[in-house]
């Protein structure tokens, strides 16, 4: 159990993460309550908030904005993101190319801990004066640069974890590069390989934007430059001292830069784990394979020109904004060329309705449904009417909640066996899986609704004064209501990962699955395999067993 | 998929991921300091005025003024005594000296850096006084920091008593690094004070 086995760390990012995955639901179900009833007191929030955040238990608008803001940011940068790319990542990528460990193994570690001091930095900046980062997880100046110092924080985390995804991105693809089986080519990686790849590059390629976006505004904040102040900005009427002269927009286009990457991080390793389930559990090798590489690659080269579709209400020229409809559009093909193989993979297969191959096959429609929503926020008519509203939240949320999350936890289902030699109980995971499907779409479907009616994402009271929205707000206590089951639903699944952990049934491989990862024992020893393995063919052998 | 017993030479598996992992560590410090330049960019050509105070006064006067190339020197010595260190194989002796020389020059970059920053402060002119001084300080900055972790980085292989092999192999690597900063170091220079 040494911290630079890959498999030890890989599980100290999964625990880590899912805390903070926690503390972001959390942080969730505080908001679901104050749209839900505005102005209603929650009886232990004063307790656990203080009086001056929550006084007699009411969330103040300041401290209403510190929830929306650290939410986005602990979901996206220390939940999902490490959960897909550290922990599944860390542990599989190793075993499905037959190396003994990671390349980097002293520098893997290192990385984890700057993630989590960053994390923890960003999560006790609550107990800051002024309290958390409240200026949204895209952090726009300048109220950003006015903001409490608990903004700060934010930056410095994340700064920090633009370091902790760099060592993770250069150990990962130099794994992949130079550590692989013999007869292990290029072709013959899993899919799922191929996804996380991607994903490392576009995090080692992306993410320094936003670094160095983070070093403008913490001089701004800290030095008092101007970056992102512009000339004669006041605030309360009280002209703000600073010498002016920056831009604003110019923290969106950095931004943006990785923000939009940063979808495709949550997404590509999603897909990935959804095609190693969906060839085990249906008996179907991936169809068109190396299209499905061509698709994954070109999708992460395509995202990083695609950004400024976020801001096409910032008065840009026709010719830029027509660039960016066009490639935005164009993003969506291998998009569809992914969704597509992995449907088509189904055709004439043996499916198996098991826990993993449920989340695994609602993924698709999930994700199918978050991507069709964007295309009107893609294009810049449409984005000018449904920009800033609940449409926003249900697109992004149907990519990464019952999206990237039910890719998660079919992950989790399909390789529970190999990380513990046990399987998790079906009987169980069916009542999670549906539990989660049906409450996830009580959640988000409305939003939509609340969006086209022009209800605002950002309004502390939800949106009452929307007279057009009024029939659209009576969701808000059925969603909320909807997330706290949510939250009972996933009860069960730490129950069962428990249980199971230690009394569930004793299994090798119980799906046959033809990926490197299963040729060695379950769990895997120190060095992963007995001898070094010798590859002599493609990962997905499905279509030779007899019919 | 079947599994048969395989040699591998771990050794040129090591040197082909220190070698990607080199490249990679690189592209994500361009991209960074590419962020950071962009933002120049975009800032400068956004503004009615450019105020340029690094080129006026005491800092347009001997030597200052021709101090940023005395600097590109120390970093294109740096580059060289790089390449020597990488060239020099399993010849052991000699291997620190040269690392040490790569230090000492990266240390005369940061000191010229910090008495040219030193002596635009005294002329009055501060990151917050406009956003072009606030770029000059974060341009500046940034490569100054960049030379100091090579300083390090230069320090840390001319102490660890590894093999002479893996000594000259880290010496490719800070070859690499330090033509990557000299690039950086020419861009801010260019950028900053061509009109």
């Amino acid at each position: 159990m040494r911290i630079t086995d890959h498999k030890t760390l890989s599980v100290a990012y999964g625990i880590t993460a899912g805390v903070f995955l926690l503390v972001g639901f959390l942080l969730m179900l505080l908001l679901r309550w104050q749209l839900a009833w505005p102005g209603q007191p929650i009886g232990i929030a004063a307790a656990i908030f203080g009086e001056t955040n929550a006084p007699g238990g009411i969330l103040l608008p300041e401290f209403y904005y510190q929830l929306v803001a650290m939410h986005g940011s602990v979901m996206i940068f220390l939940a999902v993101v490490p959960l897909a790319t550290g922990a599944f990542g860390g542990y599989l990528v190793p075993l499905q190319i037959g190396a003994s460990g990671l390349a980097f193994p002293r520098l893997s570690v290192v990385g984890f801990l700057v993630y989590l001091t960053a994390g923890l930095l960003m999560t006790a900046s609550f107990a800051l004066p002024g309290g958390a980062a409240n200026s949204g997880w895209t952090s726009y100046p300048p109220l950003s640069v006015i903001a409490s110092s608990g903004q700060s924080a934010w930056l410095v985390g994340v700064f920090m974890l633009g370091v902790s995804s760099m060592l993770g991105a250069v150990t990962l693809v130099a794994t992949v590069v130079a550590h692989r089986a013999r007869g292990m080519t290029l072709m013959r990686l899993p899919f799922f390989v191929w996804s996380q790849v991607v994903t490392a590059l576009l995090l080692l390629l992306a993410f320094p934007a936003l670094q160095a976006a983070a070093v403008f505004q913490l001089m701004d904040r800290v030095v008092g430059t101007s970056f992102f102040l512009p000339t004669g900005l006041a605030v309360s009427n009280t002209p703000l001292a600073v010498s002016g002269g920056g831009n604003p927009l110019l923290w969106q286009h950095l931004f943006w830069f990785l923000a939009h990457p940063e979808v495709y991080v949550l997404v590509l390793p999603a897909m990935g784990i959804v095609a190693e389930v969906i060839t085990a559990h249906a008996r179907r090798s991936l169809w068109r394979y190396g299209l499905m590489v061509g698709a994954v690659v070109g999708l992460g080269a395509w995202s990083m020109v695609v950004w400024a579709h976020h801001m096409f209400l910032t008065g840009m020229s026709v010719t830029l904004s027509s660039f960016f409809q066009v490639t935005t559009m164009a993003v969506s093909v291998p998009s569809v060329i992914l969704i597509t193989s992995l449907v088509v993979t189904l055709w004439g297969g043996a499916i198996r309705y098991t826990t993993a191959m449920c989340f695994a096959l609602a993924f698709l429609p999930m994700f199918g449904l978050g991507g069709v929503t964007g295309l009107p926020l893609g294009l810049g008519p449409s984005d000018l009417i449904l920009h800033d509203t609940y449409y926003v939240v249900g697109h992004f949320h149907y990519l990464v909640a019952p999206g990237t999350l039910f890719a998660l936890f079919a992950g989790v289902y399909h390789w529970f066996p190999k990380f513990t030699g046990r399987r998790l109980h079906e009987g169980l995971g069916l009542v999670h899986f549906v539990g989660s499907f049906v409450t996830m779409n009580v959640i988000f479907l409305p939003m939509f609704l609340m969006g086209i009616m022009g209800v605002n994402r950002r309004m502390y009271d939800g949106g009452l004064q929307y007279e057009l929205g009024q029939s659209a707000l009576a969701w808000n206590p059925l969603m909320t209501w909807s997330a706290v089951a949510l939250g009972l639903f996933q009860i069960v699944f730490v129950w069962n990962i428990v249980w199971s952990a230690r009394r569930g049934t004793l299994a090798e491989n119980p799906w046959r699955a033809t990926t490197l990862e299963w040729m060695t024992t379950s769990p895997p020893p120190p060095g992963n395999f007995a001898e070094p393995p010798i590859v002599t063919g493609a990962p997905y052998r499905y279509d030779e067993e007899p019919a | 998929m079947s599994a048969t017993v395989a040699a591998t030479s771990m050794q040129d598996r090591d040197t082909k991921a220190a070698d990607v992992g080199t490249w990679l560590f690189l592209a994500s410090l361009v991209m960074f300091y590419g962020a950071l330049f962009s933002g120049y960019v975009l800032l400068r050509a956004g503004s009615d005025t450019w105020d340029t105070p690094w080129k006026e006064g005491a800092l347009a006067e001997w030597p200052t003024a021709v101090d940023h190339w005395f600097r590109t020197m120390w970093l294109g010595f740096a580059v060289m005594q790089s390449r020597r260190l990488s060239g020099l194989g399993a010849v052991a002796p000699g291997l620190p000296r040269f690392a040490w020389l790569i230090v000492a020059a990266a240390a005369m970059f940061v000191w010229r850096s910090w008495a040219m920053a030193d002596l635009l402060l005294r002329t009055g002119a501060t990151p917050a006084s406009s956003v072009p001084t606030a770029c000059w300080f974060v341009l500046t900055g940034t490569v100054a920091c960049l030379v100091g972790a090579g300083a390090l980085a230069s320090a840390w292989v001319a102490l660890e008593p590894v093999p002479a092999v893996q000594r000259a192999r880290r010496g490719a690597m800070l070859e690499r690094y330090w033509l990557v900063v000299l690039g950086i170091w020419i861009v801010t220079v260019g950028g900053l004070y061509l009109e």
